[in-house]
């Protein structure tokens, strides 16, 4: 049907225009303008915003962004994909509770939840009191302020995410066509490549998007759990809005990034639209 | 889609809270930092005027000002930074305090403050240094020097406020320079040292109280009261006010020209003023207060005490962040540039 | 299986190591709560004493249901739109969906204030709940979306057919089949509502804070365990109805 469904699109589209997008365009406007010492939005228009942003200085902290954002999400999807599948297919009458046991833990404070990471992570921490016991190591180990931990508190924070979407799409497909392929003699592992990954593909990628994309923003994992060096643009964005009131500037590389990742979701659906 | 459900709870929201201003009562709206206050201040203020408080709490005194600089009203009375108090001045966004208020003595060093030479728009409320807090256990015999926080052995445990003013100015005095410099040349070598100590650096943060108590950072640029509350939780911990010179700062009282209740946040300037009140808050928070007559009150560790009140030949070595004008960017780049 | 089974006990694991911390410490002594000193349960009786903490808890829960309801709504309608009907402008309406997902949380948060302020609107609950709904509805949408792709509405075009109206064709045929990713989006959606900081810091009325508010405010000197207290406290509650719930539909069997 080639026919637009405006009612059923209408009360999205006007919230989203009343207020996303018109709170929107004061950030658009202010981005093409100077800022004088006192913090005031001069009336001359400027690209300077832009061309700052474009620096190559800046570049580093964008693909540290994009690595630690991608690496995080992959992660969360990796750890999260057969947990879905084991909820969705396995888990029979205990769906609701496994799925809520899931949630549970993010209805805390982010903040403390960060926290306690740092208590686990910390020189006399849980984690390297274990891997002293264990042998596994001599002496303990700088685990805080360092990538690795930024990229386990972003995982960590996203892995319902993930999850949520493939269990959703995993769980709607028709269990019938498990059974057939097995009785037409499939073994586990061509039923899971042939039947079952394909129809949860929808799920994995909207699954990575609702986990990359607010990764790429993510501005308390690195400035709790990293170093100077582990600073995402999120960060950035943070310092230009409530340390150096560079407002203007501050949009600007905020609306480089909605941009590419704007473009990012276009090409998503693309590639979709040319599944079908 | 909002459907009338959702209309009637906004506007019982909206009600309630329009209810809550004006009307028969006596309202205060203060917006103050977090754990600066002592536990029954405001409680026996509302008892005294009759005053009901709204009291809301920040944690950073920026994130505060965006909001008051976009247009945000309805608070009353607000405990802010100087250099915020200086913007707030700039933008004339301050109701002049005048003649209701009776001040008292002050301490002589808290009496003309850069930002507000006359007092005109602000009511100082607590003041205190910035130093080095240590852990007095990993580190022994630690230098009354700012070249603590380079100790190529201390890699990895030093942590720096995240405040372009203090960990710029920092640089300056131990290059035994005028820390409020604009002078370029300065400012660039001031740089310099500071990419210095980037790789020592474990985080640039002004919440350095837990992991010093963690033992995580074993010494952190901070601010006097946040080390003694440090040492409450962590008897370990040192403060040290360094030799070539450091930092005094003043937080003040300061009420917007938008207020509702003036004359209620003037009330309780007044009521703050009294020795008993000032000395209940210095003894919960850990800061010294301005009013010359509470500091005998105050309790006993804290007097002589670089920690609370340092002594005078130690106060003849501080200096106020003064204005930098229009140097301001100058600093925020190079700021920015160090922590890239 | 096994290893399938294993692997799903190591991520729920992981999930509430932090949880565990967080419980341990709601008992700790020290006010300033970063290292264990003691055990004690005053923290739980000084929440009953704190009229502010218990308000805003009750502010972020009434701002989570309305704003999940909400979303839940335009997002369901959103997602049927996009998966059903094949028309122009479908990757527009598509990145109109990720886009708040994609604004920096501090962006969202001042952008709105200034929307507020501009059209002279007092900040207050209902713009808490206005600005949660906004960066709500992308989850439910991209959620039910999921659950939408690849099936077909034969059924739905077979009850037109049969003389039932649009509002039954959902209600009686599209409903029960996506309900499960209805739940899932709202589920979603109020657990970021439930923790949000940025925007709600930058949008709420005075006496309309909510628990993150009094939570990130705390950081600077500590966060006290009368936190841990109430989050402990919030977890047992949900975890009790839970269980009484899945027992009684186990014992309906």
């Amino acid at each position: 049907m080639r026919k637009t469904p405006w009612k059923l699109l209408a009360p999205f589209l006007i919230f989203e225009l009343v207020f996303i997008v018109a709170p929107l365009c004061s950030v658009i406007w202010q981005s093409f303008h100077p800022v004088s010492p006192d913090y005031e939005i001069l009336p001359q228009w400027t690209l300077d915003n832009y061309r700052k942003a474009l620096d190559s200085s800046y570049l580093p902290i964008l693909g540290r962004t994009f690595l630690y954002a991608g690496c995080a999400s992959l992660a969360a999807l990796i750890l999260g994909y057969p947990v879905a599948y084991y909820i969705a297919l396995k888990a029979g009458r205990r769906k609701n509770l496994f799925l809520i046991l899931l949630m549970l833990p993010f209805w805390t404070s982010y903040l403390i939840r960060t926290y306690a990471w740092m208590t686990l992570l910390q020189t006399d921490g849980l984690l390297n009191y274990c891997l002293l016991q264990l042998g596994l190591i001599s002496e303990p180990l700088q685990l805080l302020n360092t990538p690795g931990a930024v990229i386990l508190g972003l995982t960590y924070g996203f892995i319902p995410f993930a999850t949520l979407p493939i269990f959703v799409s995993l769980e709607q497909m028709d269990k019938r066509l498990i059974d057939a392929a097995r009785d037409l003699g499939a073994n586990d592992f061509s039923i899971f490549k042939e039947v079952v990954w394909p129809l949860s593909l929808p799920g994995v990628l909207a699954g990575g998007l609702l986990s990359f994309v607010p990764a790429l923003g993510d501005f308390v994992a690195a400035e709790l759990l990293g170093g100077p060096d582990d600073q995402m643009i999120g960060n950035l964005i943070q310092q230009q809005y409530l340390g150096s009131f560079n407002w203007p500037f501050g949009s600007a590389l905020s609306l480089l990034l909605i941009v590419l990742m704007t473009a990012g979701v276009i090409a998503y659906a693309r590639v979709e639209g040319d599944e079908k | 889609m909002l459907s009338r459900r959702h209309f009637l709870l906004g506007a019982l929201a909206l009600g309630l809270s329009a209810g809550c201003r004006g009307g028969r009562d006596r309202i205060l709206n203060f917006y103050n930092w977090s754990n600066y206050i002592a536990l029954n201040t405001i409680g026996d203020f509302e008892k005294e005027s009759g005053i009901r408080v709204n009291y809301e709490e920040f944690s950073s005194a920026d994130v505060s000002f965006a909001k008051l600089k976009i247009g945000v009203t309805g608070y009353d009375l607000i405990v802010a930074p100087g250099y915020m108090v200086r913007r707030m001045m700039r933008h004339d966004l301050l109701y002049p305090l005048g003649p209701e208020l009776s001040l008292p003595e002050f301490l002589p060093h808290i009496e003309a403050p850069p930002f507000d030479p006359e007092q005109k728009y602000s009511a100082p409320y607590l003041w205190g240094t910035t130093g080095i807090g240590y852990n007095a256990r990993k580190i022994r015999n630690a230098p009354a020097s700012w070249s603590l926080l380079w100790e190529q052995s201390l890699a990895k445990r030093i942590t720096i406020l995240d405040e372009k003013r203090d960990a710029i100015g920092v640089a300056l005095f131990k290059l035994g320079l005028d820390p409020n410099s604009v002078d370029p040349g300065e400012l660039q070598l001031a740089k310099k040292e500071l990419l210095k100590q980037r790789p020592l650096v474990r985080r640039y943060t002004s919440d350095f109280t837990d992991d010093l108590i963690r033992g995580e950072t074993w010494a952190a640029l901070g601010w006097s009261g946040d080390v003694a509350q440090a040492q409450d939780s962590n008897p370990d911990i040192r403060y040290i006010l360094p030799e070539e010179g450091s930092f005094l700062f003043v937080d003040s009282l300061v009420v917007p020209r938008s207020a509702p209740h003036p004359e209620a946040a003037l009330e309780f300037i007044n009521y703050f003023f009294r020795p008993e009140v000032c000395r209940d808050i210095t003894n919960a928070t850990g800061y010294a207060n301005p009013v010359a007559a509470s500091k005998p009150l105050v309790r006993p560790e804290l007097i002589d005490n670089n920690l609370g009140y340092p002594p005078d030949e130690v106060l003849s070595n501080l200096h106020y962040q003064e204005d930098v004008g229009e140097y301001e960017s100058v600093w925020d780049d190079l700021w920015a540039e160090v922590k890239r | 299986m096994k290893f399938l089974k294993a692997h799903v006990a190591f991520v729920y694991l992981l999930l509430y190591a932090p949880i565990c911390v967080l419980v341990l410490f709601s008992f700790n002594q020290d006010k300033r709560n970063v290292k264990w000193s003691g055990f004690t349960l005053e923290w739980y009786g000084k929440i009953l004493q704190d009229e502010a903490l218990l308000r805003a808890l009750w502010n972020s829960l009434q701002v989570g249901f309305l704003a999940t309801l909400a979303a839940g709504v335009l997002g369901t309608t959103t997602a049927l739109a996009l998966t059903r009907y094949r028309f122009r402008g479908r990757s527009t309406v598509l990145s109109m969906v990720f886009l708040p997902m994609a604004v920096p949380e501090i962006v969202m948060g001042t952008s709105l204030l200034t929307f507020f302020v501009g059209l002279g609107i007092q900040l207050s609950l209902t713009t808490v709940i206005i600005s949660h709904i906004s960066f709500c509805v992308g989850y439910c949408a991209a959620t039910v979306r999921s659950r939408l792709q690849g099936t077909n509405f034969d059924l739905e075009e077979a009850a037109a057919d049969l003389g039932a109206t649009p509002w039954e064709c959902f209600r009686l045929v599209t409903l029960p089949r996506i309900y499960p990713g209805i739940l899932s989006g709202c589920l979603l959606a109020f657990t970021l509502s439930l923790d949000d900081f940025v925007v709600t810091f930058f949008t709420a009325g005075i006496g309309a804070g909510t628990l993150p508010l009094k939570i990130y405010s705390m950081v600077k000197f500590g966060i006290s365990p009368k936190i841990n207290a109430i989050s402990t406290i919030t977890l047992l509650i949900t975890l009790s109805a839970l269980l009484m719930s899945q027992w009684k539909s186990e014992r309906s069997r």
